[in-house]
């Protein structure tokens, strides 16, 4: 990596962090002052922040030459991405606009670590990482953990404000969460059956219990619990909810926690950093 | 939505769960206890097919009589949430408590009691144990119950039968794996063929048993692809412990002043050498600052070429002798000075060794078989003279071609405070420092004279600085006195094999550090480090790291990480000596052939031949691929086709209702 490339860099995180804090302070007058253009406006700043952030990853991929998705750096620019990719979805098809603060500000955290860690060089990609496996793997991770954030937010509304219904779609908070767990269970289940694939492709195994495995394994049976729970009488509602939030800090750990575990010492999977 | 994903069966009456918890951690200790006993039965007499099936009709009947209650809780909510939940606990133990240690480890690891107790209850192998197993098993056997129940091959329920047999399917492929499957390695150097390979343990480890292959796997060919080495300055802050460097320039960028992360902590690249070595040059300096010096290049018979420096007035520096023709040529700066030397002096070998970039070097006489501390912890043990080096590459030695002084060479045995030991040869024909790394990783010189036993001269030749003249003395006689040759072209007297390149009244020796090649054969970096006002000029040597300032910060010139592009094994898969098949196996691209599946695994750096294969064999994958891909339809169509077609159904029971 060129110095010139990483102060490039630098700039792109700063502006997609600005681009972001000003879709916060849109959407908190617009709502505070209950107008809605200001709100709308809010989401189409979100919209921009998110093209700026495909811009910095298309750039730093260029200056890579490959997916950059290999350091803990790399990733708190992805996760950015995916968690703008999942919001505007959201917004889109639910129009769940109350995501907006919560989306920037998780994206606002992410980026401002990589900042605060930058990565001294580009890492070149170990054999193991250079197969076709290596950008629907992580991305669908990555998409599944941004939907899943999405879920835990909404999920915490729902135990705020159980009772707030939105005027457009008519559905609550819970019904959001919902939604938002399904399709982040679906690429999940996804993302380890593809990484599954790949692991016996590179390493003879489809599963080997190392601890990234393990605790994606646990982060899904989590969900599982959660549909299931679900579907039993008396639990959808509250107690689903926050099965929900507790489910999501097992993701969070899966993403960052594993360099905490005494037994990663030998896994494939905790983030290196140049 | 919600009503959408919930049918009558679904809906269960006992919204209690605890008592499922309860329940379902019961068995869990059951099985632990179940496990134990296994083992302590295990092998005796106790059992055997009749005692087997007389606890399997107990079980059944029991398990008969109960039935219903039983397949209640199996298939209730309750009891998968429950049973998710313990199984979700136990994989999340097998991540804190440490997996696959040897016993003793184990215990010294944990303690006298919670090592033991955690070792009862299967937590130091968790994922193999046979309460693991169990809830495993137990799962499968929910899924199916439920399978059952709902009657699940019904059309309007196969993704449910999907995603919940999917389940199903994949354990069962995992159990068939792991009964069936077998899991080893090949070590194997080009050209050799492999028939057989050694099996690991469970955790990778390689065991005593082999395993015969039915065909033969030949190694025609290993390549390693390395990326081009990109040489860079690395700041590493020893404190942090990360092992992470906290910069990383290229050498164009280190050109200019860039920051080590301390306060006032700064390098500067200032140049760069490939393949660093100190030239001797000498240098002429104001009287009083030097010596008389003269440049003399010697040659012999057979054609060895040695630029010197002799310096007039230096005991052991201002002479070279000829043993040839027992010649001294001995250098003065004025005729005065003369005074031949008539006794027989011993060979001497003196080496001068210093850290590069400080100015003294400090000359010790030292003996073979002689160790000798030369500061800052560093020993040195000449172990070995050689009159006339030679280097026998097959044998990897260092030999004399002969006993006369044609090529003098002294082996050390250089130990660091590190523990690390280097060899290395000093030369005297070649008297530019050779350069090494220092205790801290800085450049550490040595230069080697070596002085031959001087038998009382038959004759001596003093070459006079300030006449220019050479007076030639046989037996401690004058006998003539002849000007210095007229250009360095000129051999300077009849059996003096010499030519005079410089003299020069007042000169001092410099080192310059220069690049032999452009070969990246010895690299070292010359850099600027400033730390608390203080510029000093250092010389890295490749992968020594030096301390930037007091606070701990490392600068090191080293080549990127990762410099392994790909590495591939060309196979040749031989039967009855014939061959059956080629291919090229690579990091994510194994080899299937004959039920085993070959994955390059390994190569090693110093071993360029060698590949290290994996070989695994698992006849449950298919199975396991058929339920990832049930699973994942079950999953995605049940979130997403049944609601959709329940919404096209809608409408239908609206107008017939």
């Amino acid at each position: 990596m060129s110095l010139s490339h990483s102060v490039r860099e630098e700039s792109l995180i700063a502006a997609v962090i600005a681009t972001h804090a000003v879709a916060i302070v849109l959407w908190a007058i617009g709502t505070l002052s209950r107008r809605k253009p200001l709100v709308t406006a809010s989401a189409w700043t979100f919209g921009a922040a998110f093209s700026l952030n495909v811009l910095l990853m298309g750039d730093r991929w260029v200056e890579a030459g490959r997916a950059p998705f290999k350091t803990l750096y790399e990733t708190l620019l992805l996760y950015p991405l995916c968690v703008g990719a999942a919001t505007l979805v959201l917004l889109g098809l639910h129009r769940l606009r109350v995501l907006i603060p919560f989306s920037s500000g998780i994206c606002i955290f992410g980026l401002a670590w990589a900042l605060a860690k930058p990565d001294v060089e580009i890492v070149n990609l170990p054999p193991a990482l250079q197969s076709a496996w290596f950008v629907p793997h992580v991305v669908t991770y990555f998409i599944a953990y941004a939907t899943l954030f999405a879920s835990c937010v909404l999920a915490v509304l729902a135990l705020a404000k159980p009772s707030w219904r939105s005027e457009e779609t008519g559905q609550g908070f819970e019904d959001g969460a919902n939604l938002a767990v399904k399709f982040g269970f679906a690429t999940l289940s996804l993302g380890v059956v593809m990484g599954a694939m790949w692991g016996k492709e590179a390493w003879g195994d489809y599963w080997s219990w190392d601890p990234k495995e393990n605790w994606a394994l646990v982060s899904w049976l989590a969900y599982l619990i959660y549909l299931h729970i679900r579907l039993m009488r008396g639990w959808s509602g509250r107690r689903s909810m926050a099965v929900c939030v507790v489910s999501f800090a097992a993701v969070v750990f899966t993403y960052l926690g594993m360099s905490l575990l005494p037994t990663a010492q030998d896994s494939v999977h905790v983030y290196s950093q140049p | 939505m919600k009503n959408n994903a919930l049918t009558k069966d679904e809906v269960q009456n006992l919204p209690r769960i605890w008592p499922s918890v309860a329940g379902v951690a019961g068995i869990s200790v059951v099985l632990v206890i179940l496990g134990h006993v296994w083992d302590a039965v295990h092998g005796s007499r106790l059992v055997n097919s009749w005692s087997i099936t007389v606890v399997a009709a107990i079980v059944l009947s029991v398990g008969w009589h109960y039935r219903k209650p039983i397949t209640d809780w199996l298939v209730s909510l309750q009891f998968s949430i429950a049973l998710l939940g313990v199984i979700l606990l136990a994989t999340a133990v097998g991540t804190v408590v440490l997996q696959g240690q040897s016993p003793g480890d184990f215990r010294a690891k944990y303690g006298p009691s919670t090592g033991p107790f955690l070792q009862m209850l299967g937590a130091d192998d968790i994922f193999h144990s046979f309460p693991f197993r169990g809830l495993l098993a137990l799962l499968s056997l929910s899924l199916g119950a439920v399978i059952v129940r709902k009657r699940a091959w019904r059309p309007s329920e196969w993704f449910f039968l999907f995603n919940h047999g999917g389940v199903i399917v994949i354990l069962l492929g995992g159990l068939i794996g792991c009964y069936g499957g077998l899991k080893g390695f090949i070590d194997i150097h080009q050209g050799e063929v492999a028939k057989k390979f050694v099996l690991n343990d469970r955790f990778g480890k390689r065991t005593e048993e082999t395993v015969p292959l039915d065909f033969g796997l030949k190694l025609d060919k290993f390549e390693i692809d390395r990326l081009v080495p990109e040489w860079r300055l690395y700041v590493y802050e020893d404190h942090k412990g990360s092992g992470m460097p906290t910069v990383s320039r290229s050498l164009e960028e280190a050109t200019a002043w860039t920051e080590a992360g301390h306060a006032g902590e700064s390098f500067r690249l200032v140049a760069v050498y490939p393949d660093f070595d100190l030239k001797t040059e000498l240098q002429e300096v104001p009287p009083g600052e030097g010596r008389p010096a003269a440049q003399i290049r010697s040659f012999d018979k057979e054609g060895n070429v040695s630029v010197r420096v002799i310096y007039a007035g230096v005991e052991d520096e201002d002479s070279l002798y000829f043993p040839e023709n027992r010649t001294l040529l001995r250098f003065y700066w004025s005729e005065s000075d003369v005074k031949v030397q008539t006794e027989t002096r011993p060979e001497r070998h003196v080496i001068a060794h210093k850290l590069v970039g400080s100015e003294a070097a400090e000359d010790i006489v030292v003996k073979v078989g002689e160790e000798r501390e030369i500061g800052a912890g560093v020993t040195m043990t000449v172990t070995a003279f050689y009159p006339d080096f030679g280097y026998d590459g097959k044998k990897k030695q260092a030999y004399s071609r002969s006993t006369e002084p044609k090529n003098p060479a002294l082996e050390l045995n250089v130990r660091y405070p590190t523990g690390t030991t280097e060899r290395r040869w000093l030369f005297a024909n070649k008297p530019d420092f050779n350069t090494g790394s220092g205790p801290e990783g800085e450049a550490l010189a040595f230069s080697y004279r070596y002085f031959p036993e001087r038998k009382a001269a038959d004759r001596e030749v003093a070459l006079i600085g300030s006449t220019k003249q050479l007076l030639d003395y046989r037996h401690g006689e004058l006998t003539e006195r002849l000007p210095l040759p007229d250009g360095p072209e000129e051999k300077l007297a009849k059996g003096v094999a010499a030519k005079l390149l410089k003299l020069v009244e007042c000169a001092r020796e410099v080192q310059t550090p220069i690049s032999r090649s452009d070969k990246w054969r010895r690299p070292a970096a010359e850099v600027e480090i400033r730390a608390g006002g203080v510029t000093e000029k250092v010389f890295l040597k490749s992968n020594a790291p030096v301390e930037i300032g007091p606070a701990g910060s490392l600068l090191v010139f080293q080549t990127k990480p990762e410099d392994i592009k790909s590495f591939r094994s060309s196979v040749t898969v031989l039967s009855g000596g014939n061959t059956v098949h080629t291919a090229t196996i690579s990091v994510n691209h194994p080899l299937s052939w004959g039920g085993y599946r070959f994955y390059q695994s390994n190569f090693r750096r110093e071993d360029p031949t060698y590949s290290g294969i994996l070989v695994v064999k698992d006849p449950g994958l298919g199975v396991a691929y058929l339920g990832f891909i049930m699973m994942c339809i079950g999953i995605i169509c049940r979130f997403y086709v049944t609601p959709w077609l329940a919404r096209k159904r809608a409408p239908v029971e609206r107008t017939t209702a």
